[in-house]
């Protein structure tokens, strides 16, 4: 099952065929920003929408940025993170959180890969901290 | 007597902590992979 959002399939599709001027490669248009996030959702997200995202005191609403740059691929590899440190939420919000899947996106929110958690739905008691361990999201083309 | 130099020490998973550090679940970490029909490799699917 495809993990990238649709802007994004069509973004890297573009850019890699000839869809650009006289069968020249597309242009492609950069995510840019600052830092990228890791969004958290309460519902399953899908190429053309992201879940529900989780809400409550403890959760930023846009996500968390991501600590530090990850490894970029080479030869092929996959892209890991976080990097550097673990990315954690600590439920203040007075009841359950039920945390089902993620999105990376852009900082201003623009999402670019998405995907569910194993064991989803994960249920964080209040008081409780949802954490993902360095290196624990591993993103791949192929 | 290879050289341990490779950052291994975190576990790549996703956890449930409680107030004191505690692990109450745990599971594997996720790959978000574009497609599962190329390149052959019969990797988990997560997603």
């Amino acid at each position: 099952m495809a993990a990238i959002e649709n802007a994004m399939i069509s973004n890297i599709l573009n850019a890699t065929t000839p869809t650009g001027a006289s069968g020249a490669p597309g242009s492609f248009s950069a995510v840019g920003g600052t830092a990228m996030k890791v969004r958290l959702n309460s519902t399953a997200s899908t190429a053309s929408a992201a879940g529900t995202e989780l809400t409550g005191t403890g959760y930023t609403a846009g996500g968390t940025a991501v600590p530090a740059a990850s490894t970029a691929s080479s030869g092929g590899s996959s892209v890991t993170l976080p990097a550097s440190s673990a990315l954690s939420w600590t439920n203040s919000s007075g009841g359950n959180w039920s945390i089902v899947s993620m999105d990376l996106t852009s900082s201003a929110g623009t999402r670019t890969w998405f995907g569910n958690f194993n064991g989803q739905p994960i249920s964080v008691a209040n008081g409780n901290t949802f954490q993902i361990a360095v290196a624990a999201v591993t993103i791949a083309l192929t | 007597m290879q050289p341990e130099d490779e950052p291994e020490a975190t576990p790549a998973t996703v956890r449930v902590l409680d107030p004191d550090g505690n692990i109450v679940a745990e599971y594997e970490g996720i790959t978000l992979q574009a497609a599962t029909d190329i390149g052959g490799e019969d990797e988990e699917e997560s997603s």
